[in-house]
């Protein structure tokens, strides 16, 4: 059973986590530094989120942006993936190796986007907190 | 020649009498090449009992079965002896174009044993062996040794690859290392010491001759289809454009960046001026790579000005910018690259000599020792005191021969020994077990000493590898120790045929065991299968922990320190300490180790 039926409460999850992210500006000055366009595609449900660095604001456009753009990298996963992922319970390196995840462009500059990713799973998981959602939290524990 | 010679050069530095000694394709189909033969000949040939600074003990050169072939990441060669830190088993594996030339001249290895009267230095041109006089060379550090000997020995043509010991080598500092032409070291376990012991300056070869493969064609198909998948590997790309220092972005928000002599689990304001990024931007010049290699993950850099400046060459790998950046609270790139500089030409290991000066740093914050007993200042983050340590450690000099003795020994005498980070007396690589409990185990039990590159955990628990040929596929959590005993003990065959091979750890992270396979029956012929081969690995670590039980090492030293034991405050790895008992536990029994670790006799695959 995956974690999300519906991956609107995802997309509200991650909007909201870059929401509060881009208010810090030693984080926000990082995501911008990237200058990348960031494709993430989702299984089970499908979907897909883009993360748009390339401006003055980074943009998020949950399920696409409605127009067409020529993602730096696309990451395609599970949703379930995504989500232990966001709670700071995988191992990066090691879903990219394995196909976990399989990712197409340039992982350098995804490498950039790393300052930004670590405080975002605290974010992650109060923002699942708040939303009454605590039961999805994944932690070490859990699948030990 | 088709992956092996065949024979070695057995040289005997007091009478300066040569042979060559054969070996038979039974033994290498046993034992592989590079480090698996050095522990098949320290068994067999020699005396594994002696003072590893003794004129008896061996200093061995070997190639691996894939060296000298054109598959990528196959130019690496082993330097094996006891080590005159631990006192135990030495060995390592080296980059560059050493071991290729070697194979080139029609060698499987150098064998030294022995102490020249006066300083000689080996030279090796195609069929012939002589030995001259290096007393010119004598005192001379790494990279000027190199410069002399191209020009004395260029000749008419032909690349002249060599490998050399700088000062610290020939004063016989504990940790001392061999530097070859492209600034890429036998890093660890002092075995520059060893080389200095013998009165050995260097060793220069000129290959000439041509490698021949079992199958041909094959081999052509074979390199074919794995330039092809590096190419395509997105990990390799990154490799490449980044360097190993793109591991300290990784390692950050993993739990596994050495901080504060260990103490600390982040320090992110530190990949502001230490990463990969800016590693780029501000000192790189160019990639270069290892003989064949592909990828191209080294770095030449330069420092233009400033205190740090320092002249184009061979720039700090991630361990480095680690225990010379994080480890000592230093944000300064240009610092780490001239420390990594300056330990490469005077030839010293860059772990062991950061962990003296991380370990000083504590003990001097702890009151434990003054700036009036040391004449330097250790606060912390002090790059001129670091830089001042490396100098007085590689000549010796003053407090710099408490240093000389490595990490463990200084502390001990400081009285305060859980400030030493070691294992078996190897000061820990720059991965930290408390964000990744298999590598404590990896550490515990490899054979010579904290390693990394004794068994692939870092590769596979990291995740750069995956393995689902040999049950490994992950992604692993870090931060859990059940299962971990398994992962290892399949680990460490991996880490030994690496070293056997010759093969590079970051190529085969990216590529298949299968893929290795493939190689190995293309160079050599033999029907080699992935489970033979598994097997071999094993057989390996056997005779190397067998050296280790005969010098009085088993589950006495299976022991993590205080520091990897203790969990930090902050940071990923927050909390987390590995669980050895269960992971020692479940280990012995897999690999049928008796209580005191020690190889039953049954498990020893070796002629008497
Ligand atoms: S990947 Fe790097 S270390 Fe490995 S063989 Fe290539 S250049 Fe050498």
């Amino acid at each position: 059973m995956p974690y999300f039926q519906d991956i609107q409460v995802f997309y509200g999850l991650l909007t909201g986590v870059f929401d509060a992210l881009m208010k810090d500006p030693q984080i926000r000055r990082k995501a911008l530094d990237s200058k990348l366009l960031v494709r993430f595609v989702y299984r089970n449900p499908e979907g897909e989120f883009w993360v748009d660095c390339r401006g003055d604001e980074v943009k998020v456009y949950p399920g696409g942006p409605g127009e067409e753009m020529t993602p730096d990298a696309v990451m395609t996963m599970e949703l379930d993936t995504a989500h232990r992922f966001w709670c700071g319970q995988l191992n990066l390196l090691g879903a990219l190796s394995s196909g976990e995840i399989e990712a197409e462009g340039s992982m350098p500059r995804l490498l950039k986007m790393l300052p930004v990713i670590k405080p975002a799973y605290d974010v992650y998981k109060n923002m699942l907190r708040e939303k009454g959602l605590e039961n999805l939290i994944v932690e070490e524990e859990e699948e030990d | 020649m088709r992956g092996f010679c065949g024979k070695y050069l057995l040289v005997d530095l007091e009478s300066g009498s040569m042979e060559e000694r054969s070996v038979g394709e039974d033994v290498f189909r046993k034992y592989v090449g590079g480090a698996g033969l050095g522990a098949y000949l320290m068994l067999k040939e020699f005396d594994p009992l002696v003072d590893p600074l003794s004129p008896g003990a061996p200093l061995m050169f070997l190639d691996g079965p894939l060296t000298g072939t054109n598959f990528p990441g196959s130019g690496r060669s082993s330097v094996v002896a006891l080590s005159p830190l631990t006192g135990l088993w030495g060995e390592c594996n080296v980059g560059g174009a050493f071991g290729a030339a070697m194979k080139l001249a029609g060698l499987d290895g150098v064998v030294l044993t022995g102490k020249a009267e006066r300083p000689v230095y080996l030279w090796i041109d195609g069929g012939k062996a002589e030995l001259r006089d290096a007393s010119h060379l004598w005192g001379l550090d790494t990279y000027a040794t190199n410069e002399r000997l191209e020009e004395e020995l260029r000749g008419d043509g032909g690349l002249v690859r060599t490998m050399q010991i700088g000062p610290a080598g020939e004063k016989g500092v504990r940790f001392a290392n061999i530097v070859n032409e492209m600034g890429s070291v036998a890093g660890r376990c002092g075995l520059g010491a060893v080389m200095g012991s013998k009165n050995l300056k260097a060793i220069a070869v000129r290959g000439g001759g041509k490698m021949g493969y079992a199958h041909p064609e094959r081999a052509r198909e074979v390199r074919k289809a794995i330039t092809q998948k590096l190419e395509n590997h997105l990990l390799a790309q990154t490799l490449h454009e980044m360097g190993t220092n793109g591991a300290l972005d990784t390692g950050m928000l993993s739990g596994d960046i050495p901080i504060r002599n260990w103490s600390v689990g982040e320090w992110m304001e530190a990949l502001d001026t230490l990463n990969s990024f800016y590693y780029n931007d501000h000192i790189l010049v160019k990639t270069v790579g290892c003989y064949a290699c592909t990828v191209r993950c080294k770095r030449v850099v330069r420092v233009e000005e400033g205190p740090y400046s320092m002249e184009e060459h061979a720039g700090p790998e991630y361990e480095t910018v680690c225990m010379m950046g994080t480890n000592l609270l230093n944000p300064s790139l240009e610092a780490v690259a001239k420390a990594n500089d300056l330990c490469n030409r005077l030839g010293m290991d860059t772990i062991a000599m950061g962990s003296v000066i991380a370990l000083l740093m504590e003990a001097q914050e702890r009151g434990l020792l003054s700036p009036s007993e040391t004449g330097l200042d250790f606060s912390w983050g002090n790059m001129e005191t670091a830089l001042e340590a490396i100098r007085l450690t590689a000549a010796r000099e003053g407090f710099g021969d408490r240093m000389s003795r490595g990490s463990r020994a200084l502390a001990g005498e400081l009285g305060a020994p859980e400030l030493a980070v070691t294992v078996r007396g190897l000061d820990f690589p720059a991965h930290d077990p408390r964000g990744f409990h298999g590598y404590g185990l990896g550490y515990a039990v490899g054979a010579r000493g904290a390693c990394h590159l004794n068994t692939t955990n870092l590769l596979v628990e990291g995740g750069m590898a995956s393995w689902p040929e040999i049950g490994l596929k992950g992604p692993y959590k870090g931060m859990t120790s059940k299962g971990k005993a398994e992962l290892t003990w399949k680990c460490l065959s991996v880490g030994q045929l690496f070293n056997s091979l010759c093969m590079c750890e970051f190529i085969g992270a990216f590529l298949s065991l299968n893929d290795q396979v493939e190689m190995m029956r293309a160079a050599t012929g033999f029907d080699w299968t992935l489970e033979e081969l598994m097997e071999c690995g094993w057989r390996i670590w056997y005779l190397k922990r067998h050296i280790l039980n005969l010098r009085g090492s088993g589950r006495n030293d299976d022991v993590l320190p205080p520091k990897a034991l203790t969990p930090t405050r902050e940071g990923t790895n927050a909390g987390s300490v590995p669980d050895m008992e269960l992971m020692l536990g479940e280990f012995y029994r897999l690999a049928g180790l008796d209580e005191e670790g020690r190889v039953p006799p049954e498990k020893l695959d070796i002629d008497p």
